[in-house]
């Protein structure tokens, strides 16, 4: 499997995105989208279609569940929920991120 | 997620893509909808879309990429289109595909037969320790008689057990018509020292081979055919000989031993003369103890054997035991030497088949260089092409494969079928999964060899020029250089296979004119079987034989007729010692074969009496005994002296006077040189074994005479069973049947290596003048004549037709006098088949250079140079 070119990155994008289907209930890809540009403040300047290769993979691992849905204005739509195991998943994510960026900011700090 | 789950999404690729699509395209709209309501127009939305999206359709790659196997799609992507590719050249995909299967299946085929006959033990259980134990006297190898059975079963060492059998005709009655069935005569222990049980009933007894009760084991199949399977078989009474005979077991159809054609075992009961030391109609069987090694029971057997020489000398002076394992001795060697050179000559033709598919290749190869330099030129990576080229063989070579399996069944059927009952244990020949290993293997094989072939012909050149040249189509010179080896190898391979066919088919031909002393035109012969039941004596059998004889010489266009107990070239005769009176005691052992005859049986078959008399009115009803010898015979015991008068005796105690010399006839085949053979009266037959073969001569045709035959025979005896009825030429022509089989593979592979060769000459030339297309038209529209531009095109092919000859007739005389020498005991190739065999090729491969060579010559020079 093509890895992504950085995978820490990746590993952020894959954060983001169970997070924001953590907090925000079911979403279509475009609301998920919508919903990181909001949250970071448009600081995390991602292309909306990587979104895509990270959905797909991670319903292929069964971190979500995908169903088929309408949008608000009719339009057909995949919306993706989190489950049990996209759960543990995000937490044990964020432990990580929370230690690492703790680790940077104790060496900036300290440097 | 798991790799099934990856390779199951390939499948789904359609679907996945789809969905993801559907996706993309609502995310593009939703983007639109947002931009447009604030306030920007239809395009600059949709730009605006693009821009925060990024490329839609790498995005959606990406996203398929996550969940599929890559590997498999990205070589299921190159299998479709290398089936495009070759389904736009639909000529060029059926050649190789047809050029795979024969050079690939003819191989496997051959290999399978050679396997299941050869290499695969026999079913039976611990088939390594059971022999064959004969006996050796000389030159000559005979069955054990009777006595010398029970003597070497008792003084061997080395034996778990042993059984002694033989194999004869019954006449087998089922309603009303009596038909002749293959069966043996067997000890009781011959089924345990097999190791084989009955699927129903039991096994012979020791008290019924001594009582003499008659009763009979079947074979399953035939139990089905002839018995319709009846279920309560066992117990109930078939006619067997004219005896009622029980029916006490069943065994299983792959039970196929001593021959094929087996299908009654029946209890071995040696009588009177059967029972003498000098009879030899038994062979033995024997199971060697464990640990005990084939040599370690040769010499143990042997040590026996000369004991019993040193106590009866009269009947078996210089007499030794030869032990051979069971699958060695049922094995016909020349069957198996026979078809290790068809597989060599397979060989051969599959490599020439390689050859040609390679040089097709190269040829499209070279015509494709324009594609592949703009491929190069788009950004393909080498190894993304090199991966093309191999997905395309690979694709070539599965396909060929597939039918590889398919023509190498039928090629196992066809040798089978061939062969017929010459081919040992053909029951067990059955398609497996081994022959399919052997096919892929070999398809392995020629994939690497036509992926190598064409990865050496990437071209590492620079991409500008080869677009510019490859429009001009000049042809790649490696691959042009290399195609050209490749026919000169060609016409090696077929220089060498011809010359071995020649010779081989020379050979034959000689073998079919030999004189074996027999005047075998106009000559028609069957075999008659006897129910036993009613001739009981020897004499019995050898009266009737007369009595038909005179009938049957005196029907309408019958010019003379006899009989004999053996027939010479297709049975072997009873033979034994021959003591003659005066000797010294050293030539005692004299080895000779005894056949019967029906008086006019010499004059019948054209046998030269060269001294002394025929048989006499009293010689021939019994009142004085005399014998005719043959000129071997003579020549070995009395040499320049004359015999006639001379006493000798065997089988039986009384002296018998020689009273005629005969010429030698081939007793045992057109090959094996005459031996000592003594023929006597029919009236003096002293055997049981009831079948013998009628001889008659007459100028009126088969079909016409065969029905008043046989309405004279069963006149005489209603249960008298006919087979075999052949004309004296067929008679010959079958006993050469192993050569004549292999001599027409061989023939064929010939033709088809010729056929190989040739059609390697012709793709290249044709395929040079296609490339010389604008060459030629200019020296056309310069005024060259046809026939030089036949010339100019023609060069090369004669010049590698040339090439090939010269290294073929240098590889030709050590490798076909080897390969020959080996197995058909031809000791050189005759320069005439030789000087035949060149001038085969040449007008072949001159055919196959000038044909292309005149259509390119017929060049319209206009019309080919505007199309450039």
């Amino acid at each position: 499997m093509p890895k992504h070119p950085n995978d820490r990155l990746q590993g952020t994008l894959d954060l983001l995105i169970l997070k924001t289907l953590a907090r925000g209930g079911p979403q279509h890809g475009y609301a998920i989208a919508q919903r990181i540009h909001h949250i970071t403040e448009d600081s995390l300047r991602i292309e909306e279609g990587s979104l895509y290769p990270a959905l797909q993979r991670m319903t292929a691992d069964k971190w979500l569940r995908a169903q088929w849905g309408t949008t608000d204005t009719g339009r057909k739509a995949r919306v993706y929920t989190i489950t049990p195991v996209g759960r543990r998943q995000l937490d044990e994510e964020e432990r990580r991120w929370l230690n690492l960026s703790e680790a940077i900011g104790k060496a900036l700090r300290f440097a | 997620m798991s790799t099934l789950r990856r390779l199951w999404n390939v499948v789904c690729r359609a679907r996945l893509d789809d969905e993801v699509r559907q996706e993309v395209e609502t995310h593009l709209a939703l983007i639109e909808d947002e931009e447009r309501a604030r306030g920007l127009s239809d395009r600059d939305a949709r730009q605006r879309a693009r821009s925060r999206f990024g490329n839609p359709l790498s995005h959606r790659e990406q996203a398929l990429d996550a969940v599929i196997a890559v590997w498999l799609d990205t070589f299921w992507q190159d299998v479709t289109f290398a089936v495009r590719q070759l389904l736009r050249r639909p000529g060029f995909a059926v050649s190789v595909v047809l050029l795979l299967a024969i050079g690939i299946g003819l191989n496997a085929g051959i290999f399978t037969v050679i396997n299941s006959v050869v290499l695969r033990a026999l079913p039976l259980p611990d088939p390594d320790r059971l022999v064959i134990i004969t006996e050796r006297t000389g030159l000559f190898e005979t069955p054990t008689s009777w006595p010398d059975f029970l003597d070497l079963r008792q003084r061997n060492r080395v034996l778990e057990s042993s059984a002694a059998f033989s194999g004869s005709d019954f006449v087998f009655r089922a309603g009303g018509d009596a038909r002749n069935v293959k069966g043996s005569s067997v000890t009781p222990e011959y089924f345990s020292t097999l190791g084989v049980a009955p699927i129903a009933g039991r096994v012979f007894d020791p008290s019924e081979s001594e009582t003499g009760r008659a009763v009979a084991l079947l074979r399953e199949d035939f139990w089905r055919a002839a018995l319709d399977a009846d279920p309560a078989i066992v117990g109930k009474t078939i006619a067997v000989n004219g005896h009622a005979v029980d029916v006490i077991g069943i065994l299983p159809s792959w039970f196929r031993f001593p021959a094929d054609d087996n299908v009654i075992w029946m209890p071995l009961m040696p009588r009177g003369q059967q029972a003498d030391r000098g009879w030899h109609a038994f062979s033995m069987v024997g199971r060697v103890r464990s640990r005990v090694t084939l040599s370690q029971a040769q010499n143990n057997l042997d040590s026996a054997m000369q004991e019993l020489a040193r106590e009866f000398p009269d009947k078996n002076a210089g007499r030794h035991a030869a032990v051979r394992g069971l699958q060695e001795g049922s094995l016909n060697g020349a069957v198996r030497d026979r078809l290790v050179v068809l597989q060599v000559a397979a060989l051969v033709l599959c490599l020439m088949a390689i050859a040609n598919v390679s040089s097709l290749l190269l040829a499209r190869y070279s015509t494709r260089r324009l594609e592949f330099s703009i491929r190069d030129a788009l950004g393909a990576s080498r190894v993304r092409q090199m991966r093309q080229h191999m997905t395309e063989s690979l694709v070539l070579t599965a396909v060929g494969c597939l039918t590889a399996v398919g023509f190498a069944w039928s090629a196992v059927r066809f040798l089978v079928w061939l062969y017929g009952p010459h081919m040992p244990r053909a029951a067990e020949i059955s398609p497996d999964w081994q022959l399919v290993g052997i096919v892929s293997a070999g398809a392995l094989g020629v994939a690497f060899i036509l992926g190598l072939v064409t990865a050496l012909h990437q071209r590492a050149g620079n991409r500008e020029t080869s677009i510019r040249e490859s429009h001009r189509a000049t042809g790649n010179p490696r691959a042009v250089l290399t195609r050209q080896i490749l026919v000169v190898s060609q016409v090696v391979c077929a220089v060498v296979l011809l010359s071995v066919t020649g010779e081989v088919l020379r050979s034959f031909w000689s073998l079919l004119h030999v004189d074996i002393g027999i005047d075998r035109t106009h000559v028609l012969t069957m075999q008659v079987n006897l129910p036993t039941a009613r001739y009981r004596a020897g004499a019995d059998i050898g009266n009737f034989f007369e009595r038909v004889t005179d009938s049957v010489r005196s029907l309408p266009g019958v010019t003379n007729a006899a009989a004999i107990n053996m027939l010479p070239i297709a049975e072997w005769g009873f033979n034994g010692n021959v003591n003659v009176e005066g000797l010294p005691p050293q030539q005692r052992g004299f080895f000779a074969e005894y056949r019967w005859v029906t008086p006019e049986y010499f004059r019948t078959m054209g046998v030269l009496l060269t001294r002394g008399r025929p048989f006499l009115p009293e010689e021939i009803a019994g009142k004085r005994r005399a014998a005719i010898i043959n000129e071997t015979m003579a020549r070995r015991l009395w040499g320049e002296q004359d015999p006639l008068g001379a006493h000798v005796r065997f089988l039986s105690p009384e002296w018998i006077t020689v009273v005629g010399v005969v010429r030698d006839v081939r007793q045992t085949g057109v090959t094996v040189p005459p031996s000592a053979e003594i023929f006597l009266p029919a009236n003096a037959y002293t055997s049981s074994f009831s079948k013998w073969s009628l001889v008659v001569r007459s100028p009126v045709s088969t079909e016409s005479l065969l029905s008043l035959i046989r309405r004279t025979v069963q006149g005489a005896d209603q249960e008298a069973a006919i087979d075999r009825v052949k004309t004296m030429d067929d008679v010959v022509v079958a006993s050469l049947s192993n050569q004549r089989i292999v001599t027409t593979l061989l023939v064929s592979f010939g033709i088809l290596a010729l056929a190989l060769a040739a059609l390697g000459v012709y793709s290249l030339v044709a395929y040079s003048a296609a490339v010389r297309t604008p060459e030629l038209a200019i020296r056309a529209a310069l005024g060259s004549t046809p026939a030089a531009l036949v010339g100019l095109v023609g060069r090369q092919g004669l010049a590698l037709i040339t090439i090939g000859l010269v290294v073929g007739s240098a590889a030709t005389f050590p490798i076909g006098a080897a390969l020959a020498t080996s197995v058909f005991g031809i000791s050189r190739i005759d320069v005439s088949v030789f000087i035949g065999v060149v001038t085969v090729l040449l007008l072949t491969g001159g055919l196959a250079t000038l044909v292309p060579a005149a259509r390119a010559a017929r060049i319209d020079p206009l019309s080919a140079l505007r199309q450039d």
